[in-house]
Protein backbone atom coordinates (compact mmCIF):
# COMPACT_ATOMS: atom_id res chain seq x y z
CA UNK A 1 0.00 0.00 0.00
CA UNK A 2 3.32 2.17 0.16
CA UNK A 3 3.06 2.21 -3.34
CA UNK A 4 -0.09 4.16 -3.15
CA UNK A 5 0.98 6.53 -0.86
CA UNK A 6 1.27 9.07 -3.37
CA UNK A 7 -2.45 8.97 -4.94
CA UNK A 8 -4.09 8.44 -1.21
CA UNK A 9 -2.29 12.07 -0.32
CA UNK A 10 -3.04 13.58 -3.48
CA UNK A 11 -7.25 13.39 -2.43
CA UNK A 12 -6.31 14.49 0.39
CA UNK A 13 -5.76 11.37 2.73
CA UNK A 14 -3.58 9.80 4.80
CA UNK A 15 -1.83 6.65 5.07
CA UNK A 16 -0.88 4.89 8.13
CA UNK A 17 0.01 1.52 9.49
CA UNK A 18 -1.20 -0.47 12.47
CA UNK A 19 0.83 -3.64 13.41
CA UNK A 20 1.10 -5.86 16.34
CA UNK A 21 4.84 -5.44 17.13
CA UNK A 22 7.14 -3.07 20.12
CA UNK A 23 6.68 0.41 19.19
CA UNK A 24 10.98 -0.19 18.12
CA UNK A 25 9.62 -2.21 15.51
CA UNK A 26 7.01 -0.09 14.30
CA UNK A 27 9.81 2.48 14.15
CA UNK A 28 12.34 0.20 12.06
CA UNK A 29 9.05 -0.94 9.75
CA UNK A 30 8.30 2.94 8.59
CA UNK A 31 12.62 3.36 8.38
CA UNK A 32 12.63 0.06 5.89
CA UNK A 33 9.44 -0.33 4.04
CA UNK A 34 7.47 3.57 4.40
CA UNK A 35 9.24 6.16 5.91
CA UNK A 36 7.72 9.15 6.79
CA UNK A 37 3.87 7.52 6.94
CA UNK A 38 3.02 6.62 10.82
CA UNK A 39 3.16 3.31 12.31
CA UNK A 40 1.59 2.13 15.25
CA UNK A 41 1.83 -0.76 17.39
CA UNK A 42 -0.70 -2.92 19.10
CA UNK A 43 0.80 -5.49 21.40
CA UNK A 44 -2.50 -6.70 22.86
CA UNK A 45 -4.22 -6.90 19.01
CA UNK A 46 -6.80 -5.36 20.69
CA UNK A 47 -7.98 -3.37 17.41
CA UNK A 48 -7.30 -6.49 15.17
CA UNK A 49 -10.10 -7.71 17.57
CA UNK A 50 -12.33 -4.82 17.22
CA UNK A 51 -12.02 -5.02 13.60
CA UNK A 52 -13.16 -8.99 13.40
CA UNK A 53 -9.72 -9.71 11.74
CA UNK A 54 -8.92 -14.24 11.18
CA UNK A 55 -6.77 -15.51 13.20
CA UNK A 56 -5.02 -18.75 14.30
CA UNK A 57 -1.86 -20.90 12.78
CA UNK A 58 -4.32 -22.11 10.05
CA UNK A 59 -4.93 -18.65 8.74
CA UNK A 60 -0.87 -18.03 8.56
CA UNK A 61 0.02 -21.57 7.69
CA UNK A 62 -2.55 -23.08 5.50
CA UNK A 63 -2.52 -23.90 1.70
CA UNK A 64 -3.93 -20.46 0.49
CA UNK A 65 -0.89 -18.83 2.35
CA UNK A 66 1.67 -21.11 1.09
CA UNK A 67 0.34 -20.27 -2.54
CA UNK A 68 0.37 -16.76 -1.64
CA UNK A 69 3.91 -17.01 -0.28
CA UNK A 70 5.41 -18.82 -3.60
CA UNK A 71 3.51 -15.81 -5.63
CA UNK A 72 5.11 -13.13 -3.61
CA UNK A 73 8.67 -14.85 -3.77
CA UNK A 74 7.69 -15.32 -7.49
CA UNK A 75 7.63 -11.92 -7.79
CA UNK A 76 10.86 -11.21 -6.12
CA UNK A 77 9.44 -9.63 -2.10
CA UNK A 78 11.35 -12.10 0.48
CA UNK A 79 9.72 -11.94 3.91
CA UNK A 80 12.04 -10.88 6.94
CA UNK A 81 11.45 -12.45 10.58
CA UNK A 82 8.09 -11.82 11.94
CA UNK A 83 8.37 -9.19 14.34
CA UNK A 84 4.47 -9.31 16.17
CA UNK A 85 2.01 -12.01 16.50
CA UNK A 86 2.30 -14.42 13.74
CA UNK A 87 -0.70 -15.72 13.93
CA UNK A 88 -3.10 -12.84 13.23
CA UNK A 89 -4.15 -11.50 9.62
CA UNK A 90 -4.15 -7.97 8.36
CA UNK A 91 -6.84 -5.61 7.37
CA UNK A 92 -7.68 -2.19 5.28
CA UNK A 93 -9.73 0.35 7.01
CA UNK A 94 -10.68 3.84 4.43
CA UNK A 95 -12.06 5.82 7.50
CA UNK A 96 -12.90 8.94 8.48
CA UNK A 97 -13.03 11.97 8.93
CA UNK A 98 -14.72 10.69 12.34
CA UNK A 99 -16.10 7.59 12.82
CA UNK A 100 -17.28 7.06 8.63
CA UNK A 101 -16.08 4.03 7.34
CA UNK A 102 -16.37 3.69 3.98
CA UNK A 103 -14.42 -0.08 3.09
CA UNK A 104 -12.96 -2.69 5.28
CA UNK A 105 -11.20 -5.67 4.19
CA UNK A 106 -9.99 -8.57 6.71
CA UNK A 107 -7.10 -10.57 4.87
CA UNK A 108 -8.21 -14.59 5.38
CA UNK A 109 -5.04 -15.79 5.39
CA UNK A 110 -1.41 -14.57 4.39
CA UNK A 111 -1.07 -12.73 1.31
CA UNK A 112 -4.64 -11.70 1.10
CA UNK A 113 -4.86 -8.58 -0.33
CA UNK A 114 -7.42 -6.12 -1.05
CA UNK A 115 -7.87 -4.93 -4.85
CA UNK A 116 -5.55 -1.66 -5.12
CA UNK A 117 -8.25 -0.17 -7.14
CA UNK A 118 -11.37 -0.65 -4.63
CA UNK A 119 -9.28 0.95 -1.78
CA UNK A 120 -8.42 4.07 -3.98
CA UNK A 121 -12.20 4.43 -5.20
CA UNK A 122 -12.99 4.28 -1.29
CA UNK A 123 -10.79 7.13 -0.82
CA UNK A 124 -11.94 9.02 -3.39
CA UNK A 125 -15.41 8.28 -2.29
CA UNK A 126 -14.77 9.40 1.31
CA UNK A 127 -12.45 12.93 0.61
CA UNK A 128 -15.36 13.36 -1.94
CA UNK A 129 -18.09 13.35 0.72
CA UNK A 130 -15.97 15.14 3.57
CA UNK A 131 -15.33 17.89 1.24
CA UNK A 132 -18.73 18.50 -0.43
CA UNK B 1 -13.46 -12.15 4.83
CA UNK B 2 -13.89 -9.60 2.01
CA UNK B 3 -15.99 -6.97 2.38
CA UNK B 4 -16.11 -4.48 -0.94
CA UNK B 5 -18.23 -1.73 1.24
CA UNK B 6 -18.66 -0.89 5.07
CA UNK B 7 -21.01 -3.95 6.59
CA UNK B 8 -22.45 -2.73 9.52
CA UNK B 9 -22.10 -4.52 12.03
CA UNK B 10 -18.29 -3.52 13.23
CA UNK B 11 -18.37 -1.30 16.39
CA UNK B 12 -16.08 1.75 15.11
CA UNK B 13 -16.87 3.31 18.36
CA UNK B 14 -15.47 0.58 20.21
CA UNK B 15 -12.50 0.65 17.45
CA UNK B 16 -11.82 4.30 17.65
CA UNK B 17 -11.85 4.27 21.73
CA UNK B 18 -8.48 1.52 21.70
CA UNK B 19 -5.23 3.00 21.95
CA UNK B 20 -2.47 2.20 20.03
CA UNK B 21 1.17 3.04 20.50
CA UNK B 22 3.06 5.51 18.71
CA UNK B 23 6.93 4.94 17.82
CA UNK B 24 7.79 6.39 20.50
CA UNK B 25 5.77 4.49 23.07
CA UNK B 26 3.14 7.49 23.65
CA UNK B 27 -0.25 5.92 23.44
CA UNK B 28 -2.56 7.45 21.18
CA UNK B 29 -6.25 6.72 20.94
CA UNK B 30 -6.80 5.04 17.77
CA UNK B 31 -10.09 7.00 16.43
CA UNK B 32 -7.51 10.23 16.98
CA UNK B 33 -5.91 8.63 13.92
CA UNK B 34 -8.56 9.43 11.63
CA UNK B 35 -10.67 12.24 13.44
CA UNK B 36 -10.24 14.77 10.83
CA UNK B 37 -8.89 13.10 7.74
CA UNK B 38 -10.15 10.57 5.81
CA UNK B 39 -7.42 8.06 6.05
CA UNK B 40 -6.37 4.60 4.62
CA UNK B 41 -5.57 2.57 8.24
CA UNK B 42 -3.33 -1.11 7.17
CA UNK B 43 -3.35 -3.24 9.70
CA UNK B 44 0.14 -5.16 9.29
CA UNK B 45 0.44 -9.08 9.81
CA UNK B 46 3.42 -8.55 11.65
CA UNK B 47 6.53 -6.29 10.94
CA UNK B 48 8.42 -8.20 8.89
Amino acid sequence: MCGERGEIESHGARLLFIGSGSPRQAADFAGEHCPGVPVYSDPATATYRALGTARGVATTLGPSSLRAGLRAMRQGFRQGATKGNPWVQGAVLVVGPGDRVGYRFLSSHSGDHPPTADVLAAVREATASATG
Amino acid sequence: MRLARYTPGMDVAALAAITVLDAEGREVRTGDLWADQATVAVWLRHFG
